[in-house]
């Protein structure tokens, strides 16, 4: 697809994750390309373990910075229940979905007062809401071997650089990270995007 | 948050990526702002953050106010003595300013004062959602209401020079999706420094007597219409042939644009932006409307354009339908959604009468993930403390007044301990009451440090004053920790020469006979304490001290960790359902122990009397746990 249609992308994840960061990127990305970006945030009061929610919004001359329900072509999670939670609302059908598979239930869930979800359970639920395809990644292994767990949204941005479909080069995403990271933890970033990305 | 260098460059540069609220902050550096203030408030805080770093390098003054109305006058003073002066609040906080607001409005006022109101239409961080363009109309002041960064930026500007034109106070609405939207933002020039600061006694600033500032005021109203009308914020996008309309205030045109694009209906619907929301463009609104059959109004919160346009249609003796908020077709509750506008827009050009949407199908099988007090939080200690101390006392139906703050999440497991909550500083008036008409009952009233500073001393006083039988439960963190750990004036970590005024100092002076601090982790001693504010007759104050685990000289403080002896623990949960902090999760083994997410845990160690089979222990952080 040219890099100036109209192009929608859900971060989906916890707090703590790194999933602002990740938003970050793509939104300084987009500016490097030259490619008209809004993004939205949603985020709860706790610091950690929130619900993290961004909606991205590439290419549109004039748009509202919300997603509408059941357009977006894909959504990056960096958790597969808060994927599944927001899938449910704005995937499209047929839209593609790039996965971390490393879960993280909610307190509730592990005290088992509250129904949990297993990743088999959560690739049938995507399936059923039309996903066109689900490319799943064990993005913390990944990160560990590139230097750190915290990375592992890096790892993430790496994998969705490589979908076809997502208009942003990964030239772009390597120079926003040098623009966005800190110094000190740029060779981390930079090789953990590379390994995400098969690089 | 960080500043962004670029947002201080004198000229412009290359588009940089910014969040609505800087661009704003640059829309009153550009103007030359010279004295910013506020009291924080999500979603307007990073207004203030970012002019408070800008300030000592581009030489003007910004600061926080102890609260809307201090604030308010502050920039009344600054606009008196000919300076640029700026008030940054979120919707609720111009409530607490409004008193200064209707009677300003009256007075002839030197230096430009611009009011940035960030309004939270669905009260995504706020108890209520309420529109603050009414408050312009009440006020008779003129105001905008910018739909991009660029807006936001540009008419702050103008804001500036409308007002120091016309000698009037001018707002600016924004809402939460432009104030936390991030997006590309060009810059314009910064103005040379403005005129000196001086204040001008030959005359009085005062709005008496009232008649005839009323009618000077409606005049400035009238000239402000010219001057919008110059500037060109609203814009008429139009074929000469439609039959059909939408009218969008604001930030909601990008819905509105959108819905058109996506209906493809450019060549059937003509296209109204409002970006002044006082006056409004009488003048282009009747254009607009001339040709029109049906017109669908799009705007957050209230139905204030959609009202406009009706009145303007009944003065014109035009027949038009106005569809919107008021009329139903889009939903009177709750932040505009793009596809509600889709859906409206869509039967506004069927001719089909409008639908309202439905319930939206909740997926009931995703777990749903609970906010909670941070681990290292010392509201959880406190109110820990404060459960204890009633069932130390045989208090059982104890009334626990709450306000506004993190410690609102009293009101959730596992404390479920708050049972009323309205405004800032409410708790004070609030407990009055209920412990002068609850006699035979204990009355808490639980209040933050910041809430405190903000709206509960003159409360406190009255508590004092008519010596009501109320505890007043300082929940006291150092900060205003909830919008993001600003400074207030007991905050210690304040570093520069400011006088430091603790809370306890507020209680003595005002005469309460007791009065302790003591510290919120220290779960020894805090609950005795509490009984003994509790026991006695009159007011009582206790403060439970200890900084925001998120207040930066916290973060990484302590060396270490907590751990559970495996062999001690029996499985009991009081360590989740009583105290609830998230570094305790079930043991991996699924035997129903616990164990220790030593990432969440911030070595506090409160938790170190909590476990009843005192399976809980602390070692190093470098070193492993046994």
């Amino acid at each position: 697809m040219s890099a100036h249609e109209p192009f929608d992308l859900i971060i989906a994840g916890v707090g703590g994750q790194g999933s602002l960061f990740a938003s970050r990127v793509i939104a300084q990305a987009a500016l490097l390309e030259g490619i008209s970006v809004r993004v939205a945030e949603t985020y709860g009061v706790a610091q950690r373990g929130g619900a993290v929610f961004s909606q991205i919004r590439l290419g549109y001359d004039v748009c509202g910075p919300l997603i509408p329900k059941k357009t977006c072509p894909l959504i990056l999670g960096l958790e597969p229940i808060e994927t599944l939670r927001r899938a449910t609302m704005y995937l499209a059908p047929g839209g593609e979905v790039v996965l971390n598979t490393n879960i993280n239930a909610p307190l509730e869930t592990k005290m088992g007062r509250q129904p949990s979800l297993d990743l088999p359970t959560i690739r049938t639920e995507l399936e059923r809401l039309g996903a066109g395809s689900i490319e799943e990644v064990d993005a913390l292994a990944v990160a560990l071997e590139a230097g750190g767990a915290a990375t592992a949204n890096v790892v993430m941005l790496g994998v969705l650089s490589s979908v076809d479909t997502f208009p942003l080069s990964y030239d772009a995403v390597v120079k926003s990270i040098e623009k966005t990271a800190k110094a000190a933890s740029l060779p981390n970033n930079l090789l953990s995007l590379a390994r995400g990305a098969g690089r | 948050m960080t500043l962004n260098p670029t947002l201080l460059s004198p000229t412009p540069e290359e588009p940089l990526l910014a969040l609505g609220n800087e661009a704003f902050a640059r829309g009153a550096i550009e103007a030359g702002v010279q004295l910013a203030t506020g009291y924080p408030g999500t979603p307007s805080t990073e207004i203030m953050e970012t002019l408070i770093e800008a300030a000592p390098v581009l030489g003007f003054s910004a600061f926080w106010s102890v609260n809307e109305k201090v604030a308010f006058d502050v920039a009344t003073g600054a606009s008196f003595s000919g300076a640029r002066a700026l008030v940054v609040t979120k919707h609720v906080g111009l409530n607490v300013a409004a008193d200064s607001l209707m009677q300003l409005n009256l007075v002839d006022i030197a230096g430009g004062l611009v009011i940035i109101s960030v309004d939270d239409p669905g009260g995504i961080s706020s108890n209520n959602e309420q529109d603050n363009r009414l408050y312009a109309k009440m006020a008779e002041i003129p105001a905008l209401e910018p739909s991009t960064l660029e807006e936001a930026r540009e008419l702050t500007r103008r804001a500036f020079e409308i007002s120091e034109s016309l000698k009037v106070p001018v707002l600016i609405r924004s809402v939460t999706r432009l104030a936390h939207m991030t997006s590309a933002l060009t810059l314009g020039t910064i103005e040379a420094p403005h005129k000196k600061p001086h204040f001008d006694s030959s005359r009085q600033w005062s709005p008496f007597p009232p008649l005839a500032p009323h009618g000077r005021l409606q005049k400035k109203l009238r000239q402000a219409a010219g001057m919008l009308d110059a500037f060109g914020v609203d814009t008429w996008e139009s074929n000469g042939t439609e039959r059909l309309g939408i009218a969008a205030a604001g930030f909601a045109y990008n819905y509105a644009r959108e819905a058109v694009d996506r209906l493809a209906v450019n060549n059937r619907v003509a296209l109204l932006k409002v970006s002044s929301v006082n006056p409004l463009p009488r003048a282009l609104i009747r254009k607009f409307l001339e040709p029109l059959d049906r017109v669908l109004v799009v705007e957050d919160v209230a139905a204030y354009l959609e009202e406009g346009l009706l009145l303007e249609a009944a003065a014109m003796g035009k027949l038009v339908e106005v569809r919107g908020r008021r009329s139903g077709a889009l939903p009177s509750t709750g932040e505009t959604l793009p596809d509600d506008v889709v859906d409206a827009l869509d039967a506004l050009v069927e001719g089909t009468p409008p639908r309202l949407p439905g319930e939206a199908a909740k997926p009931a099988s995703i777990p749903n993930r609970q906010i909670s007090f941070c681990s290292g939080c010392s509201h959880r200690t406190t109110y820990y403390a404060l459960a204890q101390a009633f069932d130390n006392l045989g208090i059982n139906d104890p009334i626990v007044v709450g306000d506004i703050g993190c410690y609102t999440l009293g009101f959730f497991p596992p404390f479920n301990i708050l049972q009323t909550m309205t405004s800032m500083g409410a708790s004070m008036g609030t407990a009055a009451a209920l412990a002068e008409l609850n006699p035979h009952r204990k009355v808490i009233a639980v209040i933050g440090d910041s809430t405190m500073y903000h709206a509960g001393m003159p409360g406190l006083l009255q508590i004092s004053h008519q010596r009501l039988p109320v505890t007043v439960l300082v929940m006291d963190n150092s900060v205003t920790g909830s919008t993001g750990q600003q400074p207030h004036p007991g905050s210690w970590q304040n570093s520069d020469a400011r006088t430091l005024v603790p809370i306890e100092d507020l209680g003595k002076a005002y005469g309460l006979p007791y009065v302790r601090v003591v510290g919120s982790f220290q779960l020894k001693k805090l609950p005795g304490i509490l009984e003994e504010a509790l026991s006695s007759d009159g007011p009582a104050m206790v403060v439970s001290r200890q900084a925001c685990a998120l207040e930066p000289s916290e973060i990484g403080r302590r060396a270490i960790v907590a751990t559970i002896d495996e062999a001690l623990c029996d499985g009991c949960l009081a360590c989740i359902d009583e105290f609830g902090c998230p570094a305790f999760v079930p043991a991996a083994d699924g035997l129903g122990k616990i164990e220790v997410e030593a990432l969440q845990c911030t070595g506090c160690a409160a938790c170190k009397f909590i476990c009843p089979p005192e399976a809980i222990s602390f070692v190093r952080r470098d070193s492993p746990p046994t």
